[in-house]
This record gives structure tokens, C-alpha cells and sequence, in this order.
């Protein structure tokens, strides 16, 4: 479990310095990602660390790679998720000069890892088979806008992109079916965040 | 113009998002589903309803009449469970709810406040075995944060409520605590009515033959007037084992019904209530 974790970790600190030595190299190689993202909640995590890919010559499709941790000061126990999530950003406005405003849309999968058998993608062999369904994965919805600013003349650092999100998941939707004094308004999140756009 | 108009719909459309983000979340932030973290004010909600029970039998004219309200599995049955007790509010003979557990659906700490959230709109007091379902993910120690142990007595007037915590799979195949039962059903006086609570029936599949001979000649063996449980979802009443003790298992709420016993004299009358 904690394995799993390390090695993406590892190999998300080796792809940002693989990136730093090639920087002559014009083509990137697809391996290296597009942007570093740091965000703050948002259903999967409270420190979020993550790779991003962009799909697309216009950067409108991304999915990225994350890894959140939350502290057991903050949780009881430490929780250790990762997720992938795919985002599209339909349209980028000029707000002034090299700042720019995109709305977004994400749709992602998290998984947790934690201590216990509690939690689990594949039932432990002493339940009967199709007991539970796995309860380590959450489907989470989010909404943002992002804010671009770009570098006049960029060296490694192409642009930073700050954003906000408001998300939900799959567990907040059933609740909010299930009893009607959950309004839309309990089961929306936010989320803070940090993009940073390599050249 | 219709250039125009588009940008202006995006910019309203991402300053509503903001908006939304910062004023109209009630939790602003939420880290995960799965957390553990249970706010100061939502423990020790077992000693709040002990102190309000305790209140109940002072102030209680009939000390030889005990009538109590069961319900089980409510899951993520939210409007049953809160039409539920709004029902039981209105019958003013109840004097507390006893619940067969599975409060929650997957033992997360959002499930357990609204529960809680839910079981506060109560005018009497209510007590909870713990279930499989609540046991899932982090709901172990949530439970034990926001109820207290998990295997636990109360007496009321004449009546001794064990609540016995039999669940075995989802706390990694242990053995449940039988010689605290033992000595629960032993140090009793002879003239309590005895009722012992836990979710899994021994007739159910995640008992192992000789849980299942340890728990029944335990009921058996100790004058048990009736043992309560949850986890399937159909109503049972009836002598399983053909010995001297009644087993019940409530049903789950979605059924929409709460079971009323009301025990005099050594004897006990029992009523389906529709709500």
C-alpha cells in the first residue's frame, strides 16, 4: 500500500528532474509532465501533490496524477488517496494583458489507502463472495475557474495557474437523494489549487 | 454580437462558480469522506442520553412498566428513519429507542452525523448496538468517538439491556467478547427483565458454529427474555432454536415500521407500529 505511494512519488520527483536536464530538447518526451499541481482539499486530500498531461495543442484536456495526504491531526488517522482526474477547459478570456480567466469541469476516480481491513478494493477470502461492493474508490465531480498569468519571456516556468473548485462526490450525491435535508449547498466543497506550467 | 455575448456568459458564469465556492459551502473545506476527525461537540452523545434516561425514570409515575421502541438497518434510509421518529414522538408511552445497528451504510463519519443529526429530533433517548455496515472504512472509531465502547449495559427500572457487540468479518475475523457477556448475564438480579441486543442473529451466515453454541446456550442458560438483532432486513419472531428463549430480528426501517414492547410484570406485549 505505502509501496504504491513511494513509487509514484519517486516517479513524479524523477520526471520533474528528468525534465530539468533536457531542456534543450525541443520535443517533449510524453512521459514528462505538462504541469506541477498543488492543491488544498477538495475530497482527496488535505495536501494534494500532482502530475498533469495536457491532451491537446490547446491545453482544453488535461488529466492529472494526484496524491493527497491527510495528517492524523486532522483525520484521527493518516490518509493516504490518489487520484486521477480529467479536467476540460472549454475557453480562455483575456482579463488583462498576459492574465487570462478558464472555467473548468473535472470528473475524477480517488482511491484510498488505508490501515485496517475497513477499507478495500477486493474483499479479504473469509466473506462470501459479492458481500459488499468495494468501498475504496470515490467518483468526484468538480467546477472551477482557473486564472492564468504567463511569463513575458518564460525559462523553465511557462505559466502559473490559480484555481478554485467547487466539487462533490459520489457519497454526497446519495446523501443528498436519500434525505431531504440535505441541500445542494451542504454537499459542495471547495478546493484550492496551483498549476504550474512547464515550457 | 453574438462574439460579444459569449465571453460575457463565461465571465458570469465564472464569477457565479466563485461565488458559490466561497459563500455557499457549508463545509468549506473537506479533506476526505474517510476521515476519522469527530468534532468536540458530537462525543460522548451516549452520556447525554444516559443523563436524559436518567431524568425519564425520576420523574417516571409507573416504576413497573417499561415500554421501548425498536428500530434497525437504517442504512442510508435518512426520510425513513426521521419519519420513524416523528412517529415515536408522537406516542407518549415510549420511554426510549433501542436501535439494532447498522446506522450507517458505510461507516462514514457524514453518515454518523446525520444519524445523530437525525436521532436528536427524538424526544426520548435512544441506544445503539453497533452493525457491520458501521464498522466499514474508519466507522469503528467513529463509533467509539462519538457513542463510547461497543459493548455496553443499561438498566432501566427493571429491565437490563445488554448491548453485545457480535460483529466478527468486518473487525478483521476477531472473536466477540463472550466471557463479557457471560459475566453481564451472570451478575444479574433476579428480578430484571433481561434483553440482550446485538446485530447478527445467530442464525446468520457470518456465525461459526461454535460462535453460534456459545452465543445461544448463553441466552439460554441465563433466563434471556428476548434477544434482539438486526442485519437481515425482514421482520422474525419466534423460538429458533426450540429452547426457552424468543429470538426477534426488527427489520430494516425502509419497511416502515417500528416495533413497541412493552414489558409488566416478567411478560412483554409486542406491537408492529406502521408510520
Amino acid at each position: 500500500m505505502k509501496k504504491a505511494i513511494y513509487i509514484l512519488m519517486i516517479i513524479m520527483t524523477f520526471q520533474i528532474s528528468l525534465r530539468a536536464q533536457n531542456e534543450e530538447v525541443k520535443k517533449r518526451n510524453w512521459i514528462i509532465p505538462a504541469y506541477l499541481n498543488l492543491q488544498y482539499a477538495g475530497g482527496v486530500g488535505n495536501y494534494i501533490i500532482g502530475a498533469g498531461y495536457t491532451l491537446n495543442k490547446s491545453q482544453s484536456l488535461r488529466f492529472a496524477f494526484q496524491y493527497g495526504f491527510t495528517p492524523k491531526y486532522k483525520s484521527k488517522k493518516n490518509l493516504h488517496i490518489t487520484s486521477l482526474k480529467f479536467s476540460y477547459l472549454p475557453t480562455d478570456i483575456k482579463i488583462y494583458k498576459n492574465i487570462s480567466a478558464m472555467p473548468s469541469i473535472s470528473a475524477g476516480v480517488s482511491r484510498i489507502f488505508a490501515d485496517g481491513p475497513g477499507t478495500f478494493t477486493r474483499l479479504p477470502s473469509y466473506y462470501p463472495e459479492g458481500y459488499y461492493s468495494p468501498n475504496a474508490f470515490r467518483f468526484h465531480l468538480s467546477l472551477g475557474a482557473n486564472f492564468k498569468y504567463r511569463f513575458t519571456n518564460p525559462r523553465n516556468i511557462k505559466a502559473l495557474e490559480f484555481y478554485i473548485e467547487t466539487t462533490t462526490n459520489d457519497l454526497y450525491m446519495k446523501y443528498y437523494i436519500n434525505y431531504r435535508k440535505v441541500h445542494l449547498t451542504n454537499i459542495f466543497t471547495m478546493a484550492l489549487g496551483i498549476n504550474i506550467m512547464f515550457k | 454580437m453574438l462574439l460579444k455575448k459569449k465571453p460575457n456568459f463565461i465571465k458570469i458564469l465564472i464569477y457565479s462558480i466563485i461565488i458559490s465556492s466561497l459563500f455557499s459551502c457549508q463545509k468549506t473545506f473537506d479533506y476526505s469522506v474517510y476521515s476519522a476527525y469527530v468534532p468536540v461537540e458530537y462525543r460522548a452523545t451516549r452520556l447525554i442520553n444516559l443523563e436524559k434516561l436518567t431524568h425519564k425514570e425520576t420523574d417516571s409515575t409507573n416504576n413497573n412498566k417499561v415500554c421501548f421502541a425498536l428500530l434497525s438497518d437504517s442504512h442510508s434510509y435518512f426520510d425513513d428513519l426521521e419519519d420513524a421518529v416523528l412517529a415515536i414522538n408522537k406516542d407518549k408511552d415510549v420511554e426510549l429507542i433501542l436501535l439494532g445497528g447498522d446506522i450507517t451504510d458505510g461507516g462514514m463519519l457524514d453518515e454518523y452525523l446525520i444519524f445523530r443529526f437525525i436521532m436528536e429530533q427524538s424526544e426520548v433517548p435512544y441506544f445503539s448496538v453497533i452493525g457491520n455496515h458501521d464498522c466499514l472504512a474508519n466507522g469503528y472509531t467513529i463509533y467509539q468517538e462519538i457513542y463510547g465502547t461497543d459493548d455496553y449495559v443499561l438498566v432501566y427500572k427493571d429491565c437490563k439491556f445488554i448491548f453485545f457487540n457480535d460483529i466478527v468479518w468486518e473487525l478483521n475475523n476477531r472473536e466477540p467478547d463472550y466471557f463479557w457477556l457471560k459475566e453481564q448475564l451472570t451478575n444479574t438480579n433476579s428480578e430484571e427483565n433481561l434483553f440482550v441486543l446485538a446485530h447478527i442473529a445467530p442464525f446468520s451466515d457470518s456465525f461459526s458454529p461454535l460462535q453460534r453454541y456459545a452465543y445461544t446456550s448463553l441466552m439460554d442458560t441465563n433466563n434471556v427474555l428476548l434477544s434482539i438483532h438486526g442485519h437481515h432486513h425482514q421482520h422474525y419472531y419466534g423460538e429458533y432454536y426450540n429452547d426457552s428463549v424468543m429470538y426477534m430480528n426488527i427489520g430494516s426501517v425502509d419497511k416502515r415500521y417500528y416495533i413497541k414492547i412493552t414489558v409488566e410484570n416478567k411478560t412483554y406485549d409486542m406491537e408492529r407500529v406502521r408510520f
